[in-house]
């Protein structure tokens, strides 16, 4: 095993819920699956090897030619249900990680939530693909035990089966449904991981742009997967219906067989799973289904906790980088970013905004949210390293209390925005605002100010400190 | 085994199969809600 696979395996166990107890859970059913196949495959070789050919064999209910007994009883079922059991543990682990994620997203602390956040956004990614790959060697072991002993048991019952037939049937379901379904899966969520992954560095709105075009483009991948299982599933089944419809009694008899009561019971079984499964689909279609709101005006706009503010701005928020003030850090674009880092990443915003927008005029616009507790000389040594970087132009915002809700997440915080525009500026030209006190008080006269209608420039204090010095 | 009973589990066992293919479809599909929670 190579160190980047084992490095790569250590961040998956670190984010996918349960990953340890899983690879424990998925070992044994493997270890179990393959013994079902060698214990069915040894009760086949009874019937086709060299002892079924001697004199003293002889096709009776119950036992198979040679010595010992006939198969024990639900060797299928063991090997149909370890796989569901693997299934099973895959859609829990998935839904565990899914659930952490929007409890993280309800947190207070902006550190703690911004690592909770993308620590289980990784683990909601992969926790999926991960457990559907591991699912496929099951797939194929579980096929062979079932269609080996439902021949073995027609042979015990004194039918004449065709060996080659059931294993066809068996793993021409697992080919043409299960596989299909499984690699759609796991391709649909490469396609989400390489979108969250591949947006980096991106100005925010193309970013929203990209990763909601990315989803919707993703989906066909999924469909065509479905549509293929489908289709599978109709023609293996439809073909297995109409061997067996041939083979049947033309009407049934007076008092049912044994066959026909385990059938219907079976059936039974079947539909009521069925209706089961259709049920809780239906609540997941409608959470699918519930149109959005159009994206927020920046996409880590649900990292940082956001306080609810008395002030308001005049100004729309625009589609711009997100600079998050606090006490104690600075994130940028839901990353904790120092002065040096933060310096570089805007940096390269920059640039990528001039790649991207070949010919336009950069705006040189920041979303900057400060808590008003905050001391003002901290958004001040933000605003100075966004000046560095060209963003001579930012926007303080404020956040109200806004929420959505949805079908199956329920409430989800989306506060409502708004902010003040002003421009940065290293010259005292007089009439400029300066930066003192709170967050909150710099704030709200910054809201009055524009609301005058002025155009607001604000002197860097330090700039101010030095001048004062001076003098 | 009687017609009728191949007939009843060919639709029991059709319908548990379409369930099975349409509950991973949504399950697949509803990571892109956490998605846009999070990221939208």
């Amino acid at each position: 095993m190579t160190p980047d696979l084992l490095a790569v395996l250590q961040i998956i166990a670190r984010d996918v819920p349960f990953f340890a107890g899983f690879v424990v859970v998925w070992a044994g059913i493997f270890v179990v699956e393959i013994r079902l196949a060698l214990l069915a495959n040894r009760h086949e070789k009874r019937w086709t090897g060299p002892a079924a050919a001697s004199p003293s064999a002889g096709a009776r209910p119950g036992a198979g030619p040679g010595a010992g007994g006939g198969l024990p009883r639900g060797v299928e079922w063991w090997a149909a249900g370890g796989l569901a059991l693997h299934l099973g543990c895959v859609v829990l682990s998935t839904a565990i990680a899914r659930s952490r994620l929007l409890r993280d997203l309800s947190g207070d602390d902006t550190a703690a939530r911004v690592r909770l956040v993308s620590q289980n956004l990784s683990g909601l990614l992969n926790a999926l693909p991960f457990g559907v790959m591991a699912a496929l060697p099951l797939v194929v072991l579980a096929a062979y035990t079932f269609a080996v002993c439902l021949w073995v048991r027609g042979k015990e019952r004194g039918d004449d089966p065709s060996l080659p037939r059931f294993l066809k049937a068996g793993l021409a379901v697992a080919a043409l449904c299960l596989v299909p379904v499984g690699v759609g899966v796991v391709g649909y969520s490469m396609q989400l991981i390489k979108i969250a992954s591949g947006v980096a560095g991106v100005d925010p709105e193309l970013r929203a742009l990209m990763t909601a075009r990315g989803m919707v483009e993703a989906r066909p991948q999924l469909v065509t997967a479905v549509c293929v299982a489908l289709c599978g599933l109709l023609a293996t089944t439809g073909y297995i219906a109409v061997v067996c419809w041939r083979k049947a009694r033309a009407r049934a008899s007076a008092v049912s067989s044994d066959a026909d009561a385990r059938a219907r019971r079976v059936s039974g079984i079947a539909a009521t799973s069925a209706l089961a499964l259709f049920a809780v689909s239906m609540t997941l279609h409608l959470e699918n289904q519930a149109p959005w709101p159009e994206p927020s005006h920046n996409l880590v706009l649900d990292i940082g906790a956001f306080e609810s503010s008395t002030v308001s701005g005049p100004d729309p928020m625009p589609w711009a980088p997100l600079l998050f003030v606090t006490a104690g850090d600075v994130l940028l674009e839901g990353t904790q970013a120092a002065g040096d880092r933060a310096t570089e990443m805007l940096r390269v915003l920059h640039k990528n905004y001039t790649l991207l927008h070949p010919g336009a005029s950069f705006p040189g616009q920041i979303n900057v949210y400060c808590p008003a507790a905050v001391p003002v000389s901290r958004l001040d040594a933000a605003l100075r390293v966004a000046a560095d970087a060209g963003y001579t132009h930012p926007l303080l915002m404020w956040t109200q209390p806004g929420e959505i809700r949805r079908p199956l997440l329920g409430r989800l915080s989306r506060p409502n925005t708004s902010a003040a525009r002003f421009e940065l500026t290293t010259r005292d030209e007089g009439g400029a605002l300066h930066l003192t006190g709170s967050c909150g008080a710099f704030g709200a006269e910054l809201a009055r100010l524009r609301r005058q209608g002025s155009d607001v420039k604000v002197l860097l204090a330090n700039v101010a400190d030095d001048r004062s010095g001076a003098r | 085994m009687s017609r009728r009973s191949v007939v009843t589990a060919a639709l029991a066992w059709g319908v548990l199969g379409i369930s099975l293919v349409g509950f991973w479809y949504e399950f697949a599909r509803l990571t892109e809600s956490y998605l846009r929670a999070v990221l939208l």
